[in-house]
């Protein structure tokens, strides 16, 4: 408070200074210039110069000074009058400046009452949340590494199989040794019941592990094909003839096994587990970098082509192990953990635009307020556009911006937070979606959008997230082929406008028939070109008309609720019996589920299974009750 | 007092000064930390903290060259002999102050001096006044001329006078007794040096006005100065008293005219040519000060635009030098200190300003000018001691900077533009408090 007043007086007296000390210089270039200004009456002699030096003009001074004085009783002299004006204006100025402080002190007050009221609405909204930064020491459980859906289904794997007696199969020389020590570390990190065994079990409700370098007699390996569950371990080139027997295949001369004759023969084949994850590297700690081979199986038999991993007791719920204890349920029922790859399970229209800082973006609101265009905002600049406030529309942050900011996991925390922070107060919408354009994030930018809890990604190919498992399996990303509005303005070809949106539609026509998702995303073009705008225009009018235009965050809370779901699925003949399990409380009223080519390549007939195909694999299921579900397809 | 006491008090006031400025240091940079390291503060706000560090840093260098100047010049040796020292009046219409100025020469306790009253064409009676003056003194000798303006009857002077050095007075001023002797002392003992300035005091501080111009006297000219003189670069030799070698004046061509500030303007050529010029605390020179707004405001208005003017014909004349090095030296301070750091000031005032009003920003301001009227406390306790003056001036230094010290920085600052587009001026006259 006193610093304020202490400042208001100080500004009063330098604006003071200011006024009278221009306005007299105005005065003095004025009367010098026009030449008014001409001596009066000389004035009177005083001081201690003429008091020394000139005492009989002192003295004339003086009784003339009087006599002046007398005269001028009633007037004011110009140095009073000089005082008066300077100490008026002091306090018309400072007078002027308190009342403005004091009005401004009220407005702010009421603009606080006003925004306190629109904050504690967003809070309850669960917009503005505050999220806990995690530095992510040396010390974090590995284990946070899979999700808790991962870990949910992780559990229900190990109870399946808690009962079921595994046996890992020893060469009588014990080459093969070191291999089943890995199979052995890992039932143990998992806490399965495993046995070393020098012959096949009689029993058949266990699963036989092979590890390689193996020899068998002829006996022995009569009884192996007849064991229904059994995973090779291994790749020796030696044993592909045995592999091959194994699986039922009859090889040619010359053939080696190969993932195309094992696909050929109807056994899927692939990367573990269905080419989700292809490497694996943990940022933080020491990289494991395993690459996980090739994997084949047919019904119970399973052949990988690598065993675990010898590890210590820290890296439990890694990724790797996640991979082969799917191994080995699919050894033991056929079934799999795996869920839903995402990006095939949407065939919507979604619209971004970049709004570009400093261009005019008036046309722009009132497209989407003539049309009620439901869509996605990016600005480039890291403040929110107000200019939209009132669209009610969903922002995403710029990821291009994040990355140039550069810094430290907190710095990006707190950057992406406060950007957060500004959209949602400004859209007082929900932001949980971050679009990346030209750069790439690294792995603290991706980590702290994580502890941010962001839901999606947008332009990002695979490739991005090999090093970050989180991202690659939790949460959305966008990787499709963007159709940007430029390519087609640019196409020299186009003469009209209409040309332009009908060979855009074209495009976007054929990513909606193969059900793809597709992001419609004006960049910086639409402000430029000569119907730039009116291109933008049509094409939104177009879109508008399509029902499954989605926000994005419509999408993600699509996601969220799959993500509460277990999925697998189990082929018998032309029935394929899907179990899901429901992890959340609520009813999931819809979910899309897409079979991949592999399903239908366990059909044996193979013309069959590519027609289905070719019609589509997509099924939708509907109103997916909490806890298990089980449905039967039946393919026509 | 002995010299023991004379260091003891030095380093006192050196310690003091130096506790001082630690203390305006700390307070700016706690003032402004929140400012500068916010990502909020615009640029203008760290180049204004530097600005300030800056104008600390100059104010600490000047202070520890003025006390070296101090202990360096308290004795020095009498004079073998006394040469003859011509004292020029360059007079116009000045009947009134003739009379007490020649007599007030007459007084200095210097024997051999010789007074040159040069009538420059006076319309009134002064010519007849220093014809019965010369009458009167036989060291009075009256020279005159066709009106042709102060530096042309000054430059006649000095083709007249016979003596090896000049004072050169203003007609109404009032010099101390024993001026003309320290500065023989002064010329005895450095024998490069062209010239001595003495120190101009307000002789009549009536009203706040004159205080405040009694402050900028002792702060703005008598301190700089003196640092100046430890330097032997004293920049200005005041009009109202000043001590010449004669062959100096010569060398450089004397006085011009083609500038407001003939005083400042023959000041630099003798710099620049390569020759000393000193400052003497001792010598002084008491002179009516302007006590309206107006005058005030015609004066320094005329100051600033001579300065300009000086300098731009410096730089003009610039390749006539030898010593290139010193000329571009002394050329540069003169620009920076007369023209420069003014036209900051003003510009930084005016940001404040603009912060204040148009973003409402006065979170700023004050620490800005407290940083600068601290300064100004420091110095004015500084000079204070040093001239022995009264304790009024150390309270106007508190309101110094966003008063008075501010109205100049405008000034300047429109001097300073209507020099660049060459705007007509007159002279100005100063009215005398004399009766017709």
């Amino acid at each position: 408070m006193f610093k304020n007043i202490f400042n208001i007086i100080l500004l009063s007296l330098i604006l003071t200074t200011f006024l009278i000390t221009v306005i007299s210089y105005i005065v003095f270039r004025i009367r010098q210039l026009a030449g008014t200004k001409k001596a009066k009456n000389l004035h009177h002699l005083d001081g201690v110069y003429f008091s020394r030096y000139a005492p009989v003009l002192e003295d004339a001074n003086i009784a003339h000074a009087q006599k002046v004085d007398a005269e001028n009783l009633d007037r004011i002299s110009p140095r009073t009058k000089m005082i008066l004006v300077t100490v008026l204006s002091f306090g018309i100025v400072l007078l002027l400046l308190l009342f403005e402080n004091h009005f401004n002190f009220r407005k702010e007050i009421l603009e606080r009452a006003n925004s306190a009221k629109v904050y504690r609405d967003l809070i309850s909204r669960g917009l503005l949340k505050k999220r806990t930064f995690d530095p992510l020491g040396r010390t974090v459980e590995v284990g946070q590494d899979l999700t808790p859906l991962q870990l949910s289904a992780k559990q229900q794997g190990l109870m399946e199989l808690s009962k079921t007696p595994i046996a890992i199969l020893l060469d009588s020389r014990s080459r093969n040794r070191a291999n089943a020590e890995a199979w052995i570390a890992f039932c143990a990190r998992l806490q399965l019941k495993c046995q070393l065994k020098k012959d096949v079990p009689n029993t058949s409700s266990g699963i036989l592990i092979i590890p390689e370098p193996i020899s068998f007699s002829s006996s022995l390996f009569k009884k192996l094909k007849k064991f229904n569950r059994v995973i090779w371990s291994g790749e020796s080139s030696a044993k592909r003839d045995s592999v091959a027997e194994l699986f039922g295949l009859t090889r040619k001369e010359g053939d080696c096994l190969s993932y195309a004759s094992l696909l050929e023969a109807g056994i899927v084949a692939g990367n573990i587990p269905h080419d989700e994850f292809s490497r694996i590297k943990v940022p933080y700690y020491d990289s494991v970098n395993s690459s996980f081979p090739f994997v084949a199986f047919k019904g119970g038999k399973v052949w990988v082509a690598q065993a675990p991993l010898r590890r210590g007791g820290q890296f439990i719920d890694r990724f790797e192990d996640y991979a082969f204890l799917q191994i080995l349920l699919h050894a033991k029922e056929g079934l799999s953990l795996t869920l839903l790859p995402r990006d095939s399970l949407l065939s919507s229209v979604s619209l971004a635009i970049w709004l570009d800082e400093g261009k005019d973006s008036e046309f722009l609101v009132d497209l989407l307020e003539k049309f009620n265009f439901p869509v996605t905002l990016i600005s480039s600049n890291n403040s929110f556009p107000h200019e939209f406030s009132h669209l009610n529309i969903e922002m995403a942050l710029n990821g291009d911006t994040l990355m140039s900011t550069g810094g430290s996991l907190k710095t990006l925390f707190e950057a992406i937070e406060e950007q957060r922070f500004s959209f949602e107060e400004g859209s007082q919408r929900l932001v949980d979606g971050i679009w990346f354009s030209k750069l790439r994030p690294n792995s603290d930018a991706l980590e702290a959008l994580r502890q941010n809890e962001f839901q999606y990604l947008v332009n990002l190919g695979d490739s991005s997230f090999e090093d970050y498992p989180y991202w690659k399996n939790n949460l959305w990303m966008f990787s499709d082929a963007d159709l940007k509005d430029s390519l087609v303005l640019k196409d020299k070809t186009i003469a009209q406008v209409d040309e332009a949106v009908e060979y855009f539609w074209t495009k976007i026509s054929e990513h909606i028939a193969v059900k793809r998702w597709i992001r419609l995303f004006f960049d910086q073009s639409l402000y430029e070109g000569p119907f730039a705008q009116l291109f933008l225009q049509k094409i939104l009018q177009k879109v508008s008309q399509e029902s499954s235009v989605r926000f994005m965050s419509e999408i993600s809370a699509h996601l969220y609720s799959l993500n509460n779901l277990v999925f697998s699925y189990h082929l018998q003949g032309r029935e394929i019996k899907v179990n899901l399990v429901n992890h959340g409380g609520k009813t999931i009223e819809q979910v899309h589920l897409f079979f991949k080519s592999d399903v239908f390549s366990l059909m044996p007939d193979t013309e069959y299974a590519l027609r289905l195909w070719a019609q589509g694999s997509v099924v939708t299921l509907k109103n997916i009750q909490p806890g298990k579900n089980e449905i039967t397809l039946k393919l026509k | 007092m002995s010299r023991l006491e004379q260091v003891s008090k030095l380093f006192y006031l050196i310690i003091v000064s130096l506790l001082i400025s630690l203390f305006v240091y700390l307070f700016l940079q706690t003032a402004f930390f929140d400012k500068v390291y916010s990502s909020n503060a615009p640029v203008i706000y760290d180049i204004m903290l530097y600005y300030l560090i800056f104008i600390l840093g100059r104010a600490a260098l000047h202070l520890l060259l003025s006390f070296l100047d101090y202990l360096f010049t308290q004795r020095l040796p009498e004079p073998e002999y006394n040469p003859l020292v011509t004292v020029l009046m360059p007079c116009y219409n000045e009947e009134v102050g003739l009379v007490p100025a020649v007599e007030s020469v007459m007084n200095l306790d210097y024997p051999n001096i010789e007074i040159l009253i040069v009538d420059d064409g006076s319309q009134d009676s002064t010519l007849d006044i220093a014809i019965e003056l010369a009458s009167r003194f036989q060291e009075v000798r009256v020279i005159t001329q066709a009106n042709s303006g102060k530096a042309a009857a000054l430059n006649f002077g000095v083709s007249q006078a016979n003596g090896d050095y000049i004072l050169c007075m203003d007609s109404d001023s009032l010099l101390s007794r024993n001026c003309i002797k320290m500065a023989i002392k002064y010329f005895m003992a450095y024998p490069a040096l062209a010239a001595v300035a003495g120190g101009v005091h307000v002789a009549t501080t009536k009203n706040v006005l004159t205080w405040f111009q009694s402050l900028e006297y002792i702060i703005g000219l008598n301190f700089f100065k003196s640092a100046q003189s430890a330097l032997s670069i004293v920049p200005i030799v005041p009009g109202p008293i000043g001590v010449f070698k004669k062959e100096c004046v010569l060398a450089v061509g004397g006085y011009k005219s083609d500038t407001f500030a003939e005083d400042a303007d023959l000041s630099m050529r003798i710099l620049m040519a390569g020759f000393e010029i000193k400052y003497c605390a001792a010598i002084r020179a008491v002179t009516e000060a302007p006590d309206s707004t107006g005058q005030l405001l015609t004066q320094r208005y005329r100051w600033s635009r001579g300065m300009i003017q000086t300098i731009r014909e410096n730089i003009k004349c610039f390749h006539e030098h030898k010593n290139k090095r010193r000329a571009a030296i002394i050329l540069s301070y003169m620009f920076f200190e007369t023209i420069l750091i003014p036209l900051i000031n003003f510009i930084f005032a005016l940001t404040t300003l603009q912060y204040a009003l148009l973003f409402g920003d006065k979170m700023f301001l004050g620490p800005y000018f407290m940083g600068l009227t601290i300064l100004d406390m420091v110095l004015s306790l500084y000079s204070i001691v040093m001239e022995k003056k009264m304790g009024i001036l150390f309270v106007l230094s508190l309101f110094n900077r966003v008063t008075y010290g501010l109205a100049l920085e405008i000034v300047r600052f429109f001097s300073l533009l209507d020099e660049v587009f060459n705007l007509p001026m007159k002279w100005g006259e100063m009215k005398r408090k004399g009766i017709s």
